[in-house]
């Protein structure tokens, strides 16, 4: 019988790897990304450089995401949200299913839009070149894109037309669903469940406030919205429908949100004709 | 920016001819003594981002810079209100340069030598002035400027004070700024790579020809007045319509003349070579030709002749190199240009509009955000006198400048720079004695800013 | 100024020009590949479960040449104090409080431990059950799941929504939502690895799924009981893994025919 007494550090360096609740995803090594700086991207009828994205990345994004990539740049430690480790290959804002790598013109679109709410600009008066570089050189910070090419980007039908039936419909589906547990009863962002969410850094972060914000993190417009729920927005607590809600279910509940925001819309317009009310399931039950 | 005595309030002609030169050599003293480039650290430390972010080398701009300033120094990511600021979060930044440098002027007219014109050199360790400069937003879409800047001796007036109201109409394309500001020059003498005494300044940015008492119309100078402005979301479109007060930015003299400042430009997108611009702009009003007094003391300036300033310039990139290129046509009143106030008295025989044509190209080698190399070449062509005997080229300049900067480091929090710079300007028929004057700069300058 | 002066000037500015050149090139790139960050980083995360491909091989055993490890994983230590959260969100379903407990110790032993031969190259095949995490009453179940790399199968048993946030080394990070009544989903954990399962909705909601390298892995019961059969005669390396107290090795020979005891025993001040 072999019992052996504990050789404390092997067993601390061990175990805060494997202790953690959540467990970072492995870092990328500069010499693995000095392997993959021939990195192009294509975006249209543009084709990136990683070479060429590398000075553009030094001027502009190295304060903030690092020399590494790893979201550790000597800024980021007085930001919230803390700026994307791109070595995990893991992003928010993408057209393609959860767990799966974003297109190109994912990350373009990204890095020309900003993130609402957020550190990141909106870098659209770079031109169309330098960002198709920038982009080549994100990817060559991740491993993943040696052995993985980018998921399909989820088919997304045509946008129907608003009617009172889709929008009382899509508000089923918010109860059914119950995104209110996060998001609230009113799109507030203030559900049971708001004030224990974590990132995927272990950082504190708030659902989606519908009822004071008028654009998202990954956009604005409907079909923004649409990718929103349906592809997950991967390192944030907001997960994937996309297993559970059909295309024209996923219309309709964009539309009830949209009753939910600020300013003028053809979906609050109807809302208000109906005289749709938020149902609180809790309340209605007798519960909590 | 001090300007002196209006030059309206000298009777003699023959004074303002001899005091003229000699106050656009004292200008250009003051120009470099005191500019106010906005080179803000303290947008750096706001957003968290480096100066090179911005600034192509600071202070001069690039793309995204230029739009930053635009939307109101704001990144319209929804956390620009200093709201979102920690509370000792102070929007502050000061810059100065402490230097070395060599003036040289081949005419200055000694008192000690009865008059006679002598060179004059002086070299040595000298200031800069100071900017203290505080910007930002005082809410969502309402951004200000506060530039209390002084001279090299620390003698204090305000370079800007504006509030503006940006977005309205939720569009980028309707923005209002009132107050003292900058004019809407996409090339800047604000934030122009050249700091030295002759160098500092663009010679058209401030043009009169010899003998010409029209002190106002200089588009170098920050004017109050109020100017709408609009700009698509990328800035690739831009412009601007400002009406000021002839007052070249001076308090206290309100003069009962406007003039109107307007530009707009245009950038394309050109691939792998940069995004290249081009523009124009025009700048016409009306100033006073002379002042009533009372006791002495101006109280009203009379006699508004006007004038006007057109000219196209375009921004021209190849990767690291860059060109920009201005080009200016000038005309100013007979009244102006043969210093004559207009209160009945008639012109001198022969008098006419002065009119002249003038353009710089300069030319950047933007290693990369640390070291910066600049050369310049301006000229300035009378193509009319304001008088039949005046020499054809009388008041012509040509001006050259070369430096480099070199930038130790580059983040977020402050910024430095080792700035070397040689500059050449030959003025023909502008001594006292109304000989050709040329006057050169060589400056080693500590550039810094917090 | 005489032009000899001028010339002078202009050649002194241009030396100076060459030096900044040369300064300026060594200070650029040493500021952007040497980030004057604060914290130090990790260097890239290597534990013994993120080797990306096992080359593990199968192969026919004779009865005769294997031999079974067995034994039990202890705790000795002061005692361990559950965490205690207050349910904000489907009371009906999850109860008012939660109690979890870092480890779960009956009799003296560590339930929920992985036990597993970390280097073995070539033995039975793999035999885990098809793998499948549910979620009742706001837990995942099995609290610990070990699989071979492959499919991974979802389900929500619970009248309320989970949805199962999968955070890996090896493998992809995946955020699936599985609101009531929805059918079993599937995802696919296709490395060998140690991963973590949570849902966001129920902070308190963690599990673990281990992705094998070989087949030789098995999940202590209750006393920290564990037995491994079927393993090719040897010299190997047997560790332990708990999700809050770390891991733990040690070499071990198994002889043909035989069952080898083998322990490990924590000791800890408290967890």
């Amino acid at each position: 019988m072999h019992t052996k007494s504990m050789n404390w550090p092997l067993f601390m360096s061990i175990a805060m790897l494997f202790a953690l609740p959540v467990v970072s995803e492995g870092q990328t090594t500069e010499d693995q990304q000095r392997q993959q700086m021939g990195m192009e991207s294509h975006v249209g009828k543009l084709t990136g450089s990683a070479k060429e994205g590398q000075l553009a990345y030094q001027r502009y994004c190295i304060g903030c995401h690092g020399a590494l990539g790893d979201g550790a740049g000597e800024n980021a430690q007085w930001m919230e949200p803390r700026p994307r480790n791109f070595t995990r290959g893991t992003f928010r804002c993408r057209s393609t299913a959860t767990g799966t790598l974003p297109t190109d013109e994912d990350l373009y679109d990204t890095i020309g839009r900003g993130l609402l709410n957020s550190n990141m600009p909106q870098w659209r008066p770079l031109s169309k070149q330098e960002r198709a570089d920038l982009v080549a050189y994100v990817k060559h910070f991740s491993t993943r894109y040696a052995s993985e090419k980018p998921g399909a980007p989820i088919e997304i039908p045509a946008e129907p037309e608003v009617t009172a039936e889709r929008i009382k419909a899509g508000q089923a589906s918010f109860q059914k669903l119950e995104c209110w547990k996060c998001h609230g009863v009113e799109g507030r962002g203030n559900g049971p469940s708001a004030d224990s969410l974590t990132d995927d850094q272990n950082m504190p972060i708030k659902p989606f406030n519908f009822h004071d914000e008028t654009s998202f993190k990954c956009g604005s417009s409907d079909r923004d919205l649409y990718k929103i729920f349906m592809t997950g927005l991967d390192g944030s607590p907001m997960p994937s429908f996309a297993d559970t809600v059909k295309p024209d279910q996923a219309w309709n509940l964009v539309f009830y949100l949209r009753t939910l925001q600020p300013g003028r819309s053809k979906a609050k317009t109807i809302a208000r004709q109906l005289g749709l009310k938020p149902v609180n399931p809790e309340a209605a039950n007798g519960l909590d | 920016m001090q300007m002196g005595i209006p030059m309206q309030s000298s009777s003699s002609r023959s004074l303002a001819g001899s005091v003229l030169p000699i106050a656009l050599v004292l200008l250009a003293f003051e120009l470099a003594g005191s500019f106010s480039a906005n080179a803000i650290p303290a947008f750096a430390r706001k957003y968290s981002l480096p100066c090179s972010a911005c600034h192509e080398a600071w202070p001069k701009l690039n793309t995204f810079g230029q739009t930053f300033k635009d939307n109101g120094y704001q990144l319209m990511n929804e956390h620009d209100s200093p709201i979102w600021q920690n509370p000792s979060y102070w929007p502050v930044t000061f810059r100065i340069t402490p230097n070395f440098h060599r003036e040289s002027t081949n005419r200055v007219a000694i008192d000690q030598a009865g008059g006679a014109e002598q060179r004059v050199t002086n070299q040595g360790f000298d200031l800069s002035g100071l900017d203290i400069l505080t910007g930002g937003t005082l809410y969502k879409n309402i951004s200000f400027l506060l530039t209390p800047s002084s001279d090299n001796s620390g003698t204090f007036h305000f370079e800007s004070a504006w509030v503006r109201f940006d977005n309205l109409v939720k569009s980028p394309w309707l923005n209002v700024k009132a107050g003292k500001f900058e004019l809407d020059n996409i090339i800047s003498e604000k934030r122009m790579m050249s700091l030295s005494n002759n160098g500092g300044s663009f010679k058209l940015y401030h043009f009169v020809p010899v003998g010409d008492s029209n002190t106002f119309a200089q588009i170098g100078d920050n004017q109050l007045g109020v100017e709408g402005s609009g700009h698509s979301l990328d800035s690739r479109t831009r412009y601007s319509v400002a009406v000021l007060s002839s007052n070249d930015g001076n308090v206290n003299l309100p003069s009962n003349s406007y003039s109107t400042f307007v530009t707009a430009s245009h950038a394309f997108d050109t691939g792998k070579l940069g995004v290249d611009r081009v523009g124009g702009y025009l700048f016409v009003g009306e100033a006073p030709t002379f002042s009533l007094t009372s006791g002495g003391t101006t109280v009203v300036g009379r006699g508004n002749k006007s004038f006007h300033r057109e000219g196209v310039f375009g921004l021209f990139y190849l990767k690291k190199l860059d060109f920009t290129l201005y080009y200016q046509h000038g005309w100013d009143s007979a009244f102006f240009g043969t210093s004559a106030p207009a209160d009945g008295t008639p012109l001198p025989a022969g008098a006419r509009a002065p009119t002249w044509n003038g353009g710089f190209i300069e030319t950047h080698f933007t290693v990369n955000p640390q070291l910066f190399f600049i050369q310049r070449s301006e000229w300035v062509r009378m193509s009319r006198q304001a008088l039949a005997t005046s020499a054809s080229n009388l008041g012509d300049i040509d001006a050259y400048t070369a430096g480099f900067r070199w930038y130790p480091f580059m983040f977020s929090r402050a910024g430095f720079a080792f700035h070397n710079e040689y500059s050449l300007v030959r003025q023909k028929g502008a001594s006292p004695k109304g000989l050709n004057l040329t006057g050169s700069s060589l400056l080693f300058g500590f550039d810094f800013a917090f | 100024m005489t032009r000899n002066n001028k010339f002078r000037r202009l050649s002194l500015t241009g030396g100076l020009g060459a030096l900044a050149l040369l300064g300026s090139t060594i200070a650029w790139s040493r500021s952007t590949s040497h980030p004057a960050a604060p914290e130090g980083r990790a260097a890239s995360a290597s534990g013994s479960q993120s080797a990306a491909s096992s080359g593990y091989v199968v192969r026919t055993l004779e009865q005769s040449t294997t031999g079974a490890i067995s034994g039990r994983i202890l705790y000795n230590g002061k005692p361990v104090v559950p965490k205690r959260f207050t349910v904000t969100s489907d009371t009906s379903v999850c109860g008012t409080t939660k109690e979890i407990y870092p480890v779960r110790i009956e009799e003296g032993g560590i339930a929920d431990a992985v036990v597993w031969i970390d280097d073995i190259p070539s033995g039975k095949a793999f035999d885990f059950p098809s793998p499948l995490i549910d979620q009742k009453k706001c837990s995942f179940v099995p609290h610990i799941l070990l699989m071979k790399g492959g499919g991974l199968k979802l389900g929500n048993t619970d009248l309320c929504l989970h949805n199962i946030h999968v955070f890996a080394h090896a493998n992809r990070e995946v955020n699936k939502a599985i609101p009531p009544g929805a059918e079993t989903q599937e995802i696919t954990l296709a490395r060998a690895d140690l991963v973590t399962v949570r849902c966001d909705v129920h902070k308190w909601m963690n599990s673990y799924v281990v992705v094998a390298k070989n087949p030789y892995y098995v999940i202590t019961g209750a006393g920290g009981q564990f037995r491994l059969e079927g393993v090719p005669a040897g010299h190997y390396h047997l560790k332990v893994w708990q999700e809050s107290l770390g891991e733990l090795d040690q070499e071990i020979t198994v002889e043909p025919a035989k069952s080898t005891e083998a322990g490990f025993t924590y000791r800890s001040k408290g967890v």
